[in-house]
């Protein structure tokens, strides 16, 4: 039986979060930054999680229906922010237009804390759902003994 | 004195005898049985039997826990030990029976 | 002979092993993906298939005609497939996703142990059986 399919699972869901944090990370130091190489304020980041079968080839998807339910999960895109950025009046500012104003990223401080924390939490209960399958290996090494 | 208890009186009642009167006819019965317990080979049939049924209540304990339904570890556990010393000391008494009758068979007549 | 000397408390054992693994594999893909929107928590069953096995893999009388029947006889065991779908008793949230974490971790811990209990239960009878076979010749 396959141990590694659970490994490669929660491995998948580990790097997904990692780079889940990476946005988040950019995102929080970002949030005051006025100019970026695309022009204007920096635009706020964000992952996109999708769910992918799980097969290392195609023998794998002969395999019984049980095995082939399993996904994993990758981040397929890194979406841009489209919306809106903040404007403030700063007319001293050496980004300020025409009008005074100068264009911030529209990122929530809060709300950024608020991803961390959910992206630390999964990354963690990923960890211990492959310590379990760790676990599991190493005591069947056990059997007859 | 004799108390009256339930199981005394039902036993009354049918019979028409007194207390004492079916308490001697206990003790004649009881008698034969022990004189049947001291049979040895009655011994050794009841000790295997009830290795036996430790075993099967054991086994059954186990499927249950291999199916989910029962998820007492402990009681689990403490079944399989039990099925598991019962077993190791019936094969040390066979191992002595044995070697008894080997020292017997050795004996000069 | 081998099939009366390792009875079928040992097979279903062992079957449960292998579910019990299957399912840890299931629980990793919902944990793993317990933020990809729309993804369904799966679930895997395999308890009632395996105790009917076990219940009536010591009756040979009954025959079945069509592979999908209840697996029946002597080998009944080996032969009980687990069902995987997406679990239908669950609360969604808003953008699709439906694992519950904290439930999701609770079977994982729960699973780790019965499966090695069942491990553990495996090794006791092998030693018995080992013992016997190896003291009985004294």
């Amino acid at each position: 039986m396959d141990f590694s399919k659970a490994m490669r699972v929660s491995s998948s869901g580990l790097a997904a979060q990692r780079m889940r944090m990476n946005s988040i990370s950019s995102n929080i130091a970002n949030i005051n930054t006025t100019r970026s190489p695309e022009g204007g304020p920096y635009r706020r980041k964000d992952v996109v999680f999708e769910a992918i079968p799980d097969s290392k080839n195609f023998g794998d998807v002969l395999t019984t229906v049980p095995d082939q339910s399993i996904q994993r999960v990758q981040v397929t895109d890194v979406e841009v922010d489209r919306g809106a950025p903040l404007l403030k009046y700063e007319p001293d500012h050496p980004d300020a237009n025409a009008d005074g104003y100068v264009a911030y990223p529209n990122i929530n401080l809060m709300e950024e804390m608020a991803n961390m924390i959910q992206a630390t939490r999964a990354y963690e209960a990923n960890i211990s759902s492959m310590q379990a399958t760790k676990d599991m290996a190493l005591s069947a090494l056990e059997l007859g003994q | 004195m004799d108390g009256l208890t339930i199981s005394n009186s039902q036993r009354l009642l049918e019979s028409g005898q007194t207390t004492s009167q079916i308490r001697s006819e206990q003790m004649k019965a009881d008698g034969n049985d022990s004189k049947d317990q001291l049979n040895f080979a009655d011994t050794l049939k009841q000790a295997i039997q009830e290795v036996n049924d430790l075993q099967k209540v054991a086994d059954i304990k186990m499927q249950q826990l291999a199916t989910g339904e029962n998820k007492n570890i402990p009681d689990v556990m403490i079944s399989a030990e039990k099925a598991d010393i019962a077993l190791k000391l019936m094969v040390q008494v066979r191992n002595k029976i044995i070697e008894a009758y080997q020292e017997i068979m050795k004996m000069q007549v | 002979m081998s099939s009366k000397m390792f009875d079928k408390t040992v097979d279903a054992l062992g079957s449960s092993i292998d579910f019990r693994l299957l399912r840890n594999n299931v629980i990793s893909g919902n944990v793993a993906n317990a933020e990809t929107p729309g993804y369904k928590a799966k679930k895997i069953d395999f308890e009632e298939a395996l105790s009917r096995a076990i219940d009536i893999s010591g009756l040979n009388r009954l025959s079945t005609d069509h592979g999908d029947h209840f697996p029946v006889g002597p080998g009944a065991i080996s032969r009980v497939r687990a069902d995987v779908y997406d679990n239908p008793d669950v609360n969604v949230s808003n953008d699709g996703n439906t694992v519950d974490l904290e439930r999701e971790m609770a079977n994982l811990a729960e699973n780790t142990i019965l499966y090695k209990a069942a491990i553990q239960l495996i090794n006791k009878k092998m030693a018995a059986l080992k013992y016997v076979a190896a003291e009985g010749g004294r």
